[in-house]
């Protein structure tokens, strides 16, 4: 088990390295500067180069991002003087955090009941219903959902207030539904399938035979074993929620790292651009080593290789 | 002797001829899937609702073209901006008619921007006077577009990274799949937003940008197909007839996976879809004046309080194409695999 954690985790260490050469390089290679203002006299550009440690030879530069990206150091905004990139991610990541964190357990919630409710009254019009649910939700792109949602919620009837964030719960409700549906239908259709096999299976039947009431087998025994296997689910969804985020965050003026992203692009501030991507791949491939590792402790049928 | 062959009647099979017909004829594995993909019937119409889309998209090319759907009257702004959706017809908010935030009643904005008797805009008009339902015909065409080609590059690139990787199995085998766990460990975000920079926007960067990111689910598949088919015994037979790995693979492998990989082709063009509508929201989309379902869903997404149709009217044609794919996709998986859906 150890082991298997420690190979993950070079794994893990190997390609944040990877990342972060590739897209230190990218951005070497990408067209444009952020340094275009027709204003700047070349004196003013070369005093700016060497604040920003541009003169260096290239390879000095890469070395320099390495070590400060080991310390957590990801350099200086060129957009906001002064601003080190760490301290801008470190103020707007919790806000990020929190608004995922709450769709992932509103949707897998969600998913989970549907997906039981589904499962138990399968091929009647419960069944029916939420297979269309479901479906639909999977289809529905979440910023779009996002978009109908403020119309609706914000101005048709303005039950719900459409933009910032901090001030109140109720400002976090819209943006939480609109990332969450995705993960409800992706758990209902996968809690809806496993649970109609466990149904069918031979403890299922035991317990039958055994005499218990059909609510304390779904309960006790088809509901348990098919939750297990949720677990594996929730890293394909943070890498949903990593996409959806960013432009939930900018429909719904949040200050998260997705907006930050998003505004970070247009005005080509490459130091936040290429500390974000390491945040982002940082989160996701810790969410996919934390999924792993809680499969293979729950469920001992998973063979560590 | 002879009456008791009398008594005796010869039960079930009356004849040997009647016994030799076969009631059902022998279905190939297509026509088989093709049966049961007629029973249901959401796929159904999702399929023949994808042909028409797919007919509509190519065939609107002569009669609007992307020139037309671009070009705007600019001393007309005025007369002709943000008109609201008429059909022509007293139906409640489709007769050209709108209501302002705040206000009670709505006014026809037909009349009092000036626009002659005769014109409707049946979806209404965007900010500088352009026929909305133009505007999503082509943009509609740019995304069908996009979402195509993509996939098609995935379906090249993935059936022929996995179905080498399954083929060639050992330290081969290893480092393809390594490589393919660390780039699905990267979110796609990232690699569509980087290729969207580097490349620096109009379709054909898209489509590269969004077509890097598809081709791993379905490299995992074929690959793991593969590893299972390349065991059977017409594989071993092709092989001691002295068949190359590359026929085999043409001929042998891939047309017994195919039900598979169209599966995983309906699931990521969806994906490709929105991964267009994303660019364009992070302003890496297609170039203005060119308009895909998404760049006109994010321009207008500023106005959504006033002009809530300019969002909606692409919102849904995405929404809708996405679904028609996913829908056909499912029936299709339960097609080509009943035991899935037997339970």
């Amino acid at each position: 088990m150890w082991k298997y954690i420690l190979k993950r985790l070079l794994l893990l260490i190997f390609t944040l390295f990877l990342v972060i050469t590739v897209t230190f390089f990218l951005m070497q290679i990408m067209p444009g500067t952020p340094f275009n203002n027709p204003k700047l006299t070349p004196e003013a550009l070369a005093q700016l180069k060497t604040t920003y440690g541009l003169d260096l030879p290239l390879w000095q530069q890469y070395l320099n991002y390495l070590i400060g990206a080991a310390h957590g150091d990801f350099g200086t905004s060129f957009q906001y003087q002064n601003q080190p990139v760490s301290m801008l991610i470190g103020q707007r990541l919790p806000v990020s955090a929190q608004l995922g964190a709450q769709a992932l357990v509103v949707g897998v919630i969600a998913g989970l009941f549907m997906g039981a409710a589904s499962a138990r009254n399968k091929n009647n019009k419960i069944d029916g219903t939420l297979g269309v649910i479901s479906t639909l939700g999977i289809s529905i792109p979440s910023f779009i959902l996002g978009i109908v949602l403020v119309y609706v919620f914000g101005f048709k009837w303005p039950l719900f207030p459409v933009s910032g964030w901090g001030d109140s719960f109720s400002q976090t409700i819209l943006p939480t539904i609109a990332l969450a549906v995705s993960p409800a239908a992706v758990t209902t259709r996968f809690v809806r399938s496993e649970m109609i096999e466990s149904l069918g299976s031979d403890y299922v039947q035991l317990a039958k035979a055994k005499g218990l009431s059909a609510k304390e087998i779904v309960n006790q025994h088809a509901y348990r074993n098919s939750m297990i296997p949720v677990l594996t689910l929730i890293g394909p969804m943070a890498a949903g929620l990593l996409t959806g985020s960013t432009l939930i965050e900018q429909i719904f003026s949040i200050p998260g790292i997705g907006q930050q992203f998003v505004l970070s692009i247009p005005s080509k501030d490459f130091p936040v651009i290429m500390g974000t991507t390491i945040v982002y791949s940082a989160m996701l491939m810790v969410m996919i080593l934390i999924t792993d590792i809680l499969t293979a402790i729950i469920d001992p049928r998973v063979r560590l290789q | 002797m002879a009456a008791n062959t009398q008594d005796f009647v010869i039960v079930g099979a009356q004849s040997s001829e009647a016994n030799e017909h076969i009631s059902k004829p022998a279905l190939s594995f297509w026509q088989d899937a093709w049966r049961r993909l007629k029973l249901n019937k959401l796929a159904v119409i999702s399929m023949w609702f994808l042909v028409i889309i797919l007919a509509f998209a190519v065939l609107s090319n002569f009669f609007v073209p992307q020139k037309q759907a671009n070009a705007f009257n600019s001393d007309k702004v005025g007369v002709y901006k943000n008109l609201p959706p008429n059909s022509g017809l007293p139906i409640p908010g489709w007769n050209g008619k709108i209501k302002a935030p705040g206000d009670t009643t709505a006014t026809d904005v037909y009349e009092s921007q000036g626009v002659p008797e005769n014109k409707k805009f049946i979806l209404g008009t965007d900010n500088i006077g352009r026929s909305v339902a133009k505007r999503v015909t082509v943009g509609l065409r740019i995304s069908l577009l996009v979402a195509i080609v993509a996939t098609l590059i995935d379906l090249v690139v993935g059936v022929g990274y996995g179905v080498f990787a399954g083929w060639k199995g050992g330290w081969i085998d290893n480092v393809m799949q390594r490589i393919i766990e660390i780039l699905s460990s990267i979110p796609n975000l990232i690699i569509v937003t980087m290729l969207g920079l580097l490349l620096g926007g109009g379709v054909l960067s898209i489509i590269l940008a969004i077509a890097m990111t598809g081709w791993l689910g379905m490299a995992r598949q074929v690959r793991n197909m593969t590893l299972t088919l390349k065991e059977r015994d017409y594989v071993l037979a092709a092989q001691s007839l002295g068949e190359s790995s590359f026929k085999i693979a043409v001929k042998h492998l891939i047309p017994n996976m195919a039900g598979t990989i169209i599966v995983q082709i309906m699931m990521t063009v969806p994906t490709a879809i929105m991964f267009e509508a994303v660019l364009s929201a992070i302003n890496l989309g297609v170039k203005p004046p060119t308009a895909s379902l998404g760049s006109l869903i994010s321009d207008a997404q500023a106005m959504l309080q006033f002009y809530p149709y300019q969002v909606l009217i692409p919102s849904a044609v995405l929404v809708l194409v996405s679904l028609a794919f996913i829908l056909l996709g499912d029936g299709l998986r339960d097609a080509f695999d009943p035991r899935a859906s037997e339970d």
